[in-house]
């Protein structure tokens, strides 16, 4: 009872006082605002990263060739350090390119299949065989040829438009198909054309001086929305089996590179470890080369731990602003108290107790700080909303952080408020009675 | 009610008994400065009792002490039987709401708060529920003759009638005094008159008991008892008729 009068009496105060309440309130609702927008729009540039990264592969791990660090060169006794120096350089100056031996070879890549099966969705291995531009008399396009295994549109993301995606006989018997974007179809057969009448159609391919024809099997479309492109938008991938390919441009059978897609419930991290070590265990004995297994995971992870940083730096500097607006809060009740000293004369005269002069005070704090967190939360969701659509990942606020930052301001309300109200409470009221 | 446990409980004791009453300023200090220097006063339940004085005279810090806004220094204060002296603040601010009702010069209503509410006020205090204030309220208005202002705020009300709805906040609780500090000093004679009226008219119909304080020998003049106080004494305790021939 006495608690909604009380909120009754400092509506009505602040009714009375608008644009002081307004301006006292400022503080507060900046503070709130700005936390609310910087969590969402954190929120967004986090997911928009996220999102971008994880089209790109975000846990897919790559296995690559890389050049073995040298061990530091044998010293002549001395242990010259500058001699080590200059044999370390010396080492780095003359990089040593992987040779046809050095290859990562099927076999390699069964094996691993086979002990890790449970733990991976896909393995992708694909070949650069090369740039072409394709002309049929009337259009022309270029295109980059690679040659793909069956696991290669599953790892790279890529929706089937029309046709079929590659499969495994495809690679073992070699045969002569391919796979081309949706984009090329239009490129190529004139922007009338639909991918479903490209299915079937011939293509007359050059590589490494042979020549040799295709016949389309299948129509994609990649997933990628513009956060990751291969090259100019005129120049698209036609995917040959890697079979075939190699053997049209007369490529050894290893790989360079293969990436691997863990399955959904797989330990990422475990897997890139366990990855490296089988890998770089066929390796022990090549002097220049080895294999090593990276991530993007880790990437992701340092990227959003800074983020976090960033999100609280500036949250941080928010909270300053609350800080500033708390104080006015105070020094508005201080006033207020003054003001009504004669009224809280009056009211102790009528047998009010301390306690609930100072509870009048407090609500009223605590109402002012909490229509300003309201304000400021509407605020900041609107600002969060504009930021984040420029950002062009829209997010909903986050409701934790509305939560807090009410439930903060209303603290704010309570400490900044209770000096005053306990001010109020010590009045004496013969003082308070006559006061001018 | 905590301030049943306080001592000295006596039904039979008069409503206020006062005994060698000592009230001093800064106490310990340089500048000490007492006030009362001893006041004696009994009053009886239904006594319609005017205190004067010139200022100065200390009738003020009196007041302050029969309306438990203040304690004594020293001496005795019995309001109802119970010893005012050993109340604690709280305590004292209870025994305002339930037994003293307040009537200012300047009426001190809340503002931006109707009459209803200013009426229901000590009632709100004394945790009252809603209904029942209302109806009190709506009831103490209409019998001041403010039945049909009582959506009023006080910016809206002249003197006379915000001192009706004073009066009317004053008995909100059924207290056992009511207490007036120059209920008419700031009203024209005309409204003064309608003012003096109703405590008459209380005092007759209600056996309130009502204690005026006044510097005005005229409106004293009217009261069945008056109390004189001069530099902290009480000089005389005389009846009404008695009065302006001795002044």
């Amino acid at each position: 009872m006495i608690f909604l009068e009380n909120i009754r009496l400092a509506l009505s105060s602040l009714v009375a006082n608008k644009l002081r309440a307004l301006l006292t309130m400022l503080g507060i609702i900046i503070g709130i605002s700005a936390v609310v927008a910087i969590v969402t729009v954190g929120d967004a540039m986090t997911g928009s990263v996220n999102q971008e990264l994880q089209a790109f592969g975000g846990n897919n791990i790559t296995v690559g060739l890389q050049q073995k660090k040298q061990p530091a060169a044998p010293s002549d006794g001395k242990g010259s350090s500058a001699a080590g120096a200059d044999a370390a350089n010396a080492d780095s100056d003359d990089p040593v390119e992987p040779g046809e031996a050095d290859l990562i070879t099927p076999a390699m890549v069964g094996e691993y299949h086979s002990v890790f099966a449970s733990q991976i969705k896909a393995i992708s291995t694909s070949e650069n065989l090369g740039s072409l531009e394709l002309s049929n008399g009337k259009e022309k396009a270029s295109v980059l040829i690679y040659g793909v295994n069956a696991d290669y549109p599953k790892a790279e993301k890529l929706e089937l438009v029309e046709g079929r995606m590659p499969t495994q006989t495809d690679m073992e018997e070699s045969r002569s198909l391919a796979w081309v974007d949706e984009k090329f179809v239009t490129k190529y057969w004139g922007p009338r054309e639909v991918p479903k009448n490209a299915i079937g159609k011939e293509l007359n391919i050059e590589l490494s001086g042979r020549m040799a024809k295709v016949y389309v099997a299948g129509v994609y479309r990649t997933s990628l929305n513009g956060g990751y492109s291969w090259g100019s938008e005129d120049t698209t991938k036609l995917l040959l089996p890697i079979s075939l390919g190699k053997k049209l441009a007369g490529k050894p059978e290893g790989f360079n590179s293969i990436t691997i897609m863990p399955a959904t419930e797989a330990d990422d991290v475990a897997l890139q470890v366990n990855t490296d070590a089988f890998f770089s265990s066929y390796y022990t004995q090549n002097r220049h080369i080895t294999a090593a297994a990276t991530s993007n995971e880790s990437y992701i992870k340092s990227m959003n731990k800074t983020m976090n940083q960033l999100k609280l730096a500036i949250s941080a500097i928010a909270a300053i602003s609350l800080l500033v607006g708390g104080i006015g809060v105070m020094n508005i009740m201080m006033v207020s108290v003054t003001e009504r000293t004669r009224e809280i004369g009056v009211r102790m005269a009528l047998g009010a107790k301390g306690g609930l002069i100072r509870f009048q005070f407090v609500v009223e704090a605590i109402v002012i700080c909490l229509i300003g967190g309201f304000i400021g939360v509407l605020a900041g969701i609107g600002l969060g909303i504009a930021g984040s659509h420029i950002i062009s990942y829209p997010v909903r606020p986050s409701a934790s952080a509305i939560v807090v930052a009410v439930s903060f301001s209303a603290a704010i309300g309570l400490f900044f408020g209770w000096y005053p109200a306990e001010k109020a409470a010590r009045l004496d009221p013969i003082d308070a009675l006559r006061y001018e | 009610m905590r301030f049943d446990k306080l001592a000295n409980i006596n039904e039979a004791a008069p409503l206020i008994s006062m005994e060698g009453i000592v009230k001093t300023y800064y106490e310990g200090q340089p500048e000490e400065l007492e006030i009362l220097h001893g006041i004696d006063l009994t009053v009886q339940e239904g006594e319609f009792l005017a205190i004067v004085g010139e200022s100065g005279s200390g009738k003020s810090t009196l007041m302050n002490i029969i309306g438990v806004l203040d304690k004594p220094t020293k001496g005795l204060y019995c309001l109802d039987g119970l010893d005012m002296g050993l109340a604690s603040r709280d305590a004292m601010s209870e025994i305002r709401n339930r037994k003293i009702g307040f009537i200012f010069q300047n009426f001190n209503l809340i503002g931006r708060t109707s009459a209803l509410q200013n009426v229901e006020l000590p009632m709100l205090y004394a945790g009252e529920p809603y209904s029942r204030r209302i109806r009190k309220a709506k009831d103490l208005l209409e019998s001041v003759g403010m039945g049909d202002r009582i959506r009023h705020q006080p910016n809206e009300l002249s003197g006379g009638q915000k001192q009706r709805v004073a009066i009317a906040r004053a008995l909100a609780n059924d207290p056992s005094i009511l207490l007036a500090d120059e209920p008419t000093g700031a009203l024209d004679s005309a409204t003064s008159r309608i003012i003096m009226d109703l405590f008459h008219k209380l005092n007759r119909e209600q056996h309130k008991t009502v204690i005026l304080i006044t510097h005005s020998k005229e409106l004293a003049a009217e009261c069945p008892r008056i109390v004189t106080i001069r530099d902290g004494y009480n000089v005389c305790d005389t009846k009404g008729a008695e009065y302006n021939d001795i002044s």
